[in-house]
């Protein structure tokens, strides 16, 4: 039998539970309220960066079988779909560029600021929802990749969240259905503006500052106002599927779906936020200056 | 007749079975489960714990349970020290009544864990719903049904495994 502590040593079991407990709870103060725990969840992360790739191995080798299985028919009806897109699309694009142009144009003359194309970042889904507390999805991409934190990510659809942890191999977006997670809004139709704010659970977003009497109809388009500086504009962001009123309420309760491809898509784009061109450009304006002096 | 505290006291684990259980645990853990399956999803490694609480308290103690639920926060991109403190409470429970769990087989220990499963699930509520992370979603307790459905395949196997590998006393 080998040797071992008949006796127990060191502090009492409610010694080490106080310790503990204090730790823990410190740890979730540190991380809620001040977000100055990253450094620890994003060494952590790169630790188990290859447990993690491990524990997807089978996941992805099912999708690649299914994929290898799929019929030529299958196949061919949806190249037929994508090519016919890309038909749609290619018009499409031919016209944004033209009134880009117009755009700018008409902004020169005004002496605004021309827009400017923002680079992005594709990224694919590691996974998501794997918490059950939290909105989130993990990227396979993370800060050696040029993510940072506050980027805004969007799928095909429309917008779906915000990178909000950023570790070396890996990021964290949480979802714009998270609980508490606002969003400067506007209503396409109408160009009303107001905040959307997730839901949490339900997977939904809701309009809470909307007055008893606003002119919003159900299935009108929710897109991004671009008042913050984080959002581009105009990303869409979600469908209002319901609302309620009630003259014994000041706010009207509106829910809406969001469109991007929450769960859904596999590959997404991390946008830089407008803020970060702006003040590139900012700078640019101040050295252009100094050298001009 | 040799009671299970006493087998207990003359077999040591394998510390390699020990890790290896953890890694397990962790690896399923960190596949990609979603939907409903969050739900459903059994606390594998809550359970690791309890079983090694029960059987090696020496060797899993209760900074174990701190570190692994620590480990486990970051594989769910959860607030760090929610399931630190979770497990840490889920450890001191263990291990505060664990001679009288061990007088009982795996099976009929299953009803005793339970409420420390459920415990376990509510302390996390709790400090997510304190933390600011809005209203508790009450249906992730049903998760502990699944804990208590995983305890007695997972312990038996483990111990087993335990049974196989530990060197009898002379």
């Amino acid at each position: 039998m080998s040797t071992r502590e008949f006796f127990q040593r060191g502090p009492s079991p409610h010694v080490r539970l106080a310790f503990f407990c204090a730790f823990s709870i410190a740890l979730v103060i540190l991380d809620t309220r001040y977000h100055s725990v990253g450094f620890i969840r994003a060494g952590l992360n790169v630790l188990i960066y290859p447990a993690e790739q491990a524990a997807r191995l089978p996941v992805y080798l099912y999708e690649q079988s299914v994929e290898f299985f799929t019929s030529q028919s299958e196949l061919r009806a949806h190249n037929e779909r994508l090519n016919h897109q890309l038909i749609v699309f290619s018009e499409r694009a031919a016209q944004s560029a033209s009134l880009e142009k117009d755009l700018n144009e008409l902004r020169a003359l005004n002496d605004l600021p021309a827009r400017t194309r923002l680079p992005s970042i594709l990224a694919e889904v590691s996974h998501g929802g794997r918490n059950p507390f939290t909105a989130k999805l993990v990227l396979d991409r993370g800060s050696r990749a040029g993510l940072i934190e506050g980027q805004p990510v969007m799928d095909a659809d429309g917008l779906i969240g915000q990178v909000t942890h950023v570790s070396l191999l890996s990021a964290e977006v949480t979802m714009v259905t998270e609980q508490n997670q606002q969003i400067p809004v506007r209503i396409l139709r109408n160009g009303l503006r107001t905040l959307s704010e997730g839901d949490g659970s339900s997977g939904t977003l809701s309009l809470p500052f909307l007055p008893e009497g606003a002119d919003i109809q159900a299935g009108d388009q929710i897109v991004t106002s671009g008042i913050d500086g984080t959002y581009p504009e105009g990303l869409p962001v979600a469908m209002v599927a319901h609302i309620e009123r009630s003259s014994s309420r000041v706010f009207a309760r509106v829910t809406c779906t969001p469109v991007g491809g929450i769960g859904r898509g596999h590959y997404v784009l991390v946008l830089n936020p407008p803020k970060s061109a702006d003040s590139a450009k900012i700078t640019e304006t101040t050295k252009a200056e100094s050298d001009h002096d | 007749m040799i009671s299970q505290h006493d087998r207990v006291l003359r077999n040591p684990s394998h510390i390699r079975l020990i890790w290896a259980s953890f890694v397990i645990a962790y690896l399923l853990t960190l596949l990609p489960w979603s939907g409903w399956a969050v739900m459903l999803e059994p606390n594998w490694l809550l359970l690791v714990l309890i079983h090694w609480w029960l059987r090696e308290p020496w060797r899993v103690g209760q900074s174990a349970g701190f570190f692994t639920g620590l480990m486990m926060d970051v594989a769910q991109t959860g607030i760090l020290g929610v399931s630190a403190l979770s497990f840490s409470i889920a450890g001191w429970l263990t291990i505060k009544f664990r001679t009288r769990m061990l007088a009982f087989s795996p099976v009929a220990q299953a009803p005793q864990i339970l409420p420390i499963l459920i415990g376990a699930r509510l302390v996390a509520l709790l400090a997510v719903w304190l933390s600011g992370g809005g209203s508790p979603n009450w249906w992730l307790l049903l998760g502990s049904a699944s804990d208590f459905i995983f305890w007695i395949p997972i312990t038996l196997v483990l111990h087993q495994q335990d049974l196989r590998r530990s060197h009898p006393s002379p």
